[in-house]
């Protein structure tokens, strides 16, 4: 956490800024906003089309030169996607399976965290590294044996098959670890000396200290789920049962002609965690920014 | 790693008092859901992929033991290689891409005056990052189609642009383009919090000294940042090594195979042929080739990266 503390100071003062050597006349500031305005448009035009071809008809869509904007906004799209696929179940499906992973993830992360940043036990190093393991194989190796042991068990097609292989995360653990380490010792020392144990000084010391972090580490997981694409499409068959992400591939094959209806569902899959992302983007990039420069 | 190093202190107490028998209790404790699905799901599966390798398993039938000789198939395979030399282009295109263009961007926005513009830009860049993957695949299917948006700001250009994802020539450079525009978001925020932590002093001094802008990004910025460039560089590779998601939404590997990477041909030998002895083989063999890599990046990395202020 402590790396992020520069980028929310580098918002502060301007007359440290003037001390560098920067672009600094007013006519080289407005090159740089122009070219990173630019750069913005490349990001953001892709989104205005997606939400401006949900409301087109199908006749819009496929004129050229493209039309901008639609001649009448109708929702027609976005009731024939309700009625085409179960969108709302599927975005329910997403996000309760989202929430309660997530969960997981952190309850059994934040004791492990702090057992391997503070702890001393036997086996630490191999319990500790079998963890940085499965952050560093790729999926592909383990896939098929889990897949196999998940059939074998009976719970193909069932949320069990989502959610238990996803409880552990040995990135959860490896973010809450580097938060655990970098926090002073002196608190918790001065609970060991008075006579608590440990378990005290996790409960009343470290973890309320560690609000924030579990906090970035909560939504950083909940997205990672909530875009999880490859073991829902692998164990998940039935449609009542299927998560957006898979949803919305399969509403892709039912309607590879009709494009307001494919961005329909795309405009209302993508808007609501943009959204929140407006909100929360501070706790995100500093569990991004944590988990990638310590990585 | 640090991590190993309470271990090490701990061989030296000889004795185990009780203070220490709680604490080996407690950190067995807190350690154990996590561990247990560790092992579960992920360092048994390893072991047991490797076995699974080494047999003709169908996932139904009783697998048989072949020895190496899904590993000798794989080499002779010439949809897998051709698979991996698809990977290898799309790498090619897309990492060194996103590399160059998150970093740029970066120092756009480190060097921008007004806070609120930083924080402003920042936003922006992160926000594919935030999408479901499929659903801004869809979209850029849509933008990349023959009369798609892209094409249209292409036209204005005057260049008349391609079937992007009907051609074999350019599906790869399509899915790359958009892998860029999905991913460079996090490229930006480790290059920004880099840039954040170089020391303004350093700035000061060159400046004095009279360089330019570009010198003193040159000489102060590039080797300061070096560890954030080795980082983004290693991470965009291993992502962009295992390209799936992209290339299943926007051209399932077509037209033909010209975009059939690796990833998802071990998905198809899986789990639409249900061949899991052999697909195991082929994840084996892209895991060797991403630990060589990692290898090669590592060794590399001492002749250029500077880690004396980090």
């Amino acid at each position: 956490m402590t790396r992020s503390e520069p980028l929310r100071s580098a918002a502060g003062t301007a007359d440290r800024r003037d001390a560098s050597i920067r672009v600094r006349t007013q006519g080289a500031q407005a090159a740089l906003v122009a070219f990173l305005t630019l750069g913005a448009l490349a990001i953001l035009l892709p989104f205005a089309w997606m939400i401006l071809t949900a409301f087109k008809t199908p006749a819009e869509a496929y004129t050229w030169p493209p039309v901008w904007l639609p001649a009448e906004w109708s929702v027609a799209n976005f009731t024939q996607l309700f009625a085409t696929i179960p969108f709302g179940k599927m975005f329910f499906n997403s996000f309760w399976t989202s929430v309660l992973i997530a969960t997981l993830n952190i309850l059994s992360a934040a004791p492990a965290a702090y057992a391997f940043a503070r702890l001393r036990f036997p086996g630490q190093g191999l319990w500790f590294g079998s963890h940085l393991l499965s952050l560093m194989i790729p999926w592909q190796v383990t896939i098929i044996p889990v897949f196999l042991l998940i059939r074998a068990l009976g719970w193909y097609d069932s949320y069990t098959a989502l959610i238990v292989p996803s409880i552990a995360s040995g990135f959860t653990v490896f973010l809450l670890f580097q938060f655990f380490r970098s926090l002073p010792r002196s608190l918790e020392e001065s609970v060991l000396i008075d006579g608590g144990s440990w378990f005290t000084a996790l409960r009343h010391v470290a973890l309320p200290a560690a609000k924030g972090a579990i906090a970035a580490a909560w939504l950083f997981s909940f997205l990672g789920n909530w875009q999880s694409f490859i073991w829902p499409l692998i164990v998940l068959q039935s449609s009542d049962k299927m998560l957006l992400s898979v949803g919305l591939l399969s509403l892709q094959n039912q309607f590879t002609v009709n494009i307001p209806v494919l961005m329909a569902g795309a405009t209302l899959s993508t808007l609501p965690t943009v959204i929140a992302y407006l909100f929360v983007q501070r706790y995100l990039t500093d569990a991004a920014i944590t988990s990638g420069l310590k990585g | 790693m640090q991590a190993t190093s309470p271990l090490l202190s701990s061989r030296r107490r000889a004795r185990v008092s009780p203070m220490r028998r709680q604490e080996t209790l407690l950190a067995l404790l807190l350690i154990l859901p996590s561990t247990l699905g560790i092992v579960v799901f992920a360092v048994l599966p390893i072991a047991a992929s490797l076995g699974i390798s080494l047999t003709d398993w169908g996932g139904l039938s009783q697998p048989n033991f072949v020895g190496v000789q899904n590993y000798a198939a794989a080499l002779q395979d010439s949809r897998a290689t051709s698979a991996l030399s698809h990977t290898l282009l799309y790498v090619l295109l897309a990492v060194p891409t996103g590399v160059v263009i998150s970093m740029t961007l970066a120092v756009w926005i480190n060097n921008l005056r007004a806070g609120w513009l930083r924080t402003v830009f920042r936003t922006v860049y992160y926000l594919p990052m935030v999408t479901i993957g499929v659903a801004v695949a869809l979209l850029w299917q849509v933008l990349l189609a023959p009369q798609g948006l892209v094409n249209l700001i292409l036209g204005w250009l005057g260049v008349h642009g391609p079937n992007w994802l009907g051609s074999p020539t350019w599906v790869l450079p399509a899915v790359a383009v958009f892998s860029v525009w999905q991913g460079s978001g996090q490229g930006i925020i480790l290059f920004l919090a880099s840039l954040a932590s170089v020391p303004k002093d350093l700035y000061e001094a060159a400046q004095l000294d009279g360089a330019t802008p570009w010198q003193a990004f040159r000489s102060i910025t590039l080797p300061m940042v070096s560890p954030t460039v080795f980082l983004v560089l290693v991470l965009s590779l291993i992502g962009a090594l295992q390209v799936f998601e992209a290339v299943l939404v926007l051209s399932n590997g077509g037209p033909g195979d010209s975009s059939t990477t690796v990833a998802l041909y071990i998905y198809k030998t899986a789990f639409t042929f249900f061949k899991m002895g052999y697909a195991s083989a082929l994840a084996w063999l892209l895991a060797a080739v991403l630990i060589v890599l990692m290898v090669v990046q590592w060794r590399a990395q001492n002749r250029w990266v500077n880690y004396d202020q980090v």
